[in-house]
């Protein structure tokens, strides 16, 4: 039984050498798979990486057509956060093998029928890849990748610092829900509105982005999510909960078409300067009852160089959403 | 008994009339054939000069009968696309040709003063310089346009334009040219 299992192995490994290129400087660090109602948090600072050959490198394991779309890019900037954008998500895929070594630039990538960009598992039978879910966003200053297993994630980024060209109120009622624009008129101050409406921004954004229906199925003025600062009554005390959390909630539509799932959120605050929104979808099964806490893994990374885990430090603050941060 | 059409040398006359004087020879040759079971054949290459020649105009053939052994029959098409079969087995074909007005379905594109408003309007949501190359190509996202910077450019040609977008409208335009292309229809919708 159990040299079956060893030649079932072996075959699988000599498929993989098969078919993978084994490159020399593939050193990606081998990651666990992220729980049921775990979510793994990735980001680069593009300003970090400045090394033209470590660039080319991540250039290397792009797809034909993804350096396609980089070289469209106008500008240096541009193209080297394309870069970086792709070769995150390969590299952070990659490091979720079972058996064998994947090669980062052997994944690929299909949309569903909305264009919602996903892990082509066609190929991978034999690599026995788990059913991972992913979203990257990127701004100019910080790109990341959100991934789980087995339920939709949307992330959004977005500068702290970041001025939209139109008044923000104009911004909400064109954009926003009455409830939101009604929260949003109530803060007198207009700079803590501005940062009110980036954190609206990015969970509706995350939300959109984690129902993976495209934008026009999902209108932010049709739902409304709510940072609710009052405490919910049953707190959960366990050590690790790094904060008390804000529960974000989101207001389903009246005609309810999209909402199905139940959605949790954490709104993070990086860096002091930075607003990252993660939305997943817990299973149903937990609705109506005490929410459970979103299980959370943050690392910054420089793929192919060093990892570091975020925890503990005030680099990150989890500022909204059920949320239990976990040592690496 | 029947031998491949051949068409007349293609020469320099209208095209209309050209694929007229196709038409009356196979025409002709048609009605020589007998009707009992001879198979009827067209050159392809025939009916392709003369679906060229004759783009616009639409001939319509209607079968009235049909033999025993019915090879698939087929329509020859007007319009810009030259899709061409040829028609087989047919006892009594029947041509009338009948000369509609060309169609010509050219989508204008949209006004270069919209197209340099739209441009003007992306320059300043991405902060890029008055000299950077913004062209009706460009596409937002190439140019380091992230989704609320669509957002707020959408915003911005509303209220340059005066119009209202639709969300699913709004999601479709990825460059500059199809910016301005909507901008446009929806300006032609309201008047």
């Amino acid at each position: 039984m159990s040299s079956l299992l060893d030649k079932a192995r072996l075959m699988m490994n000599i498929h993989c050498l098969g078919r993978n290129l084994v490159t020399v400087s593939s050193s990606l660090h081998h990651v666990q798979l992220p729980a049921q109602k775990e979510a793994h948090f990735w980001y680069v600072l593009p300003d970090e990486i400045k090394d033209t050959n470590l660039l080319n490198q991540y250039f290397e394991i792009l797809s034909p057509s993804e350096k396609e779309s980089v070289f469209r890019m106008s500008g240096e900037r541009l193209k080297k956060r394309a870069i970086l954008a792709r070769a995150l998500v390969r590299t952070t895929l990659a490091r979720y093998q079972i058996n064998c070594q994947i090669d980062p630039k052997a994944l690929k990538f299909k949309k569903n029928s909305y264009g919602k960009p996903e892990v082509d598992l066609q190929y991978t039978e034999d690599w026995n890849l788990p059913q991972l879910h992913f979203n990257i966003s990127h701004t100019s200053s910080l790109i990341a990748c959100g991934v789980t297993v087995g339920s939709p994630i949307g992330i959004d980024v977005e500068e702290k610092q970041r001025r939209l060209k139109n008044d923000v109120l104009a911004f909400a009622r064109r954009y926003f829900s009455p409830d939101e624009i009604e929260m949003l008129t109530q803060i007198a101050d207009p700079e803590l509105r501005r940062l009110e409406l980036i954190k609206l921004w990015t969970m509706k954004e995350a939300y959109v982005k984690a129902v993976g229906k495209g934008f026009s199925n999902s209108p932010f003025n049709t739902f409304t999510v709510r940072l609710g600062d009052h405490l919910k009554t049953s707190v959960d005390l366990r050590p690790r909960v790094m904060s008390k959390a804000h529960e974000i909630t989101v207001e389903p539509p009246d005609d309810s078409k999209n909402i199905s799932g139940n959605w949790q959120f954490v709104l993070l605050e990086l860096y002091g300067s930075h607003y990252a929104a993660i939305c997943i979808e817990q299973e149903s099964t937990n609705r109506g009852k005490r929410s459970i806490p979103v299980n959370l893994m943050l690392r910054k990374t420089i793929p192919f160089v060093e990892d570091e885990c975020i925890f503990g430090t005030d680099k990150a603050v989890v500022i909204g959403g059920l949320t239990t941060l976990l040592e690496c | 008994m029947t031998g491949p059409i051949h068409a007349p040398i293609y020469s320099q006359r209208s095209s209309l009339t050209h694929a007229l004087r196709i038409l009356r020879h196979l025409l002709s040759s048609l009605y020589s054939f007998s009707f009992s079971s001879a198979l009827f054949r067209f050159n392809a290459r025939t009916f392709a000069m003369a679906a060229n020649a004759l783009t616009g105009a639409s001939i319509s053939m209607r079968p009235l009968l049909s033999l025993r052994n019915q090879t698939p029959a087929c329509s020859l098409i007007s319009g810009s696309s030259s899709v061409l079969t040829s028609s087989f087995g047919q006892r009594n074909v029947y041509f009338s040709l009948r000369p509609r007005s060309i169609r010509l379905t050219v989508s204008c594109a949209a006004k270069q003063e919209t197209v340099d408003k739209v441009c003007a309007i992306v320059k300043k949501q991405l902060a890029l310089p008055d000299d950077s190359t913004v062209t009706g190509e460009s596409k937002f996202t190439a140019l380091g346009a992230d989704s609320l910077d669509t957002v707020e450019i959408v915003m911005g040609l509303e209220e340059e334009f005066g119009i209202s977008v639709e969300e699913d409208s709004a999601q479709s335009i990825t460059t500059v040219q199809e910016a301005a292309d909507l901008i446009e229809e929806i300006i032609q919708k309201k008047c």
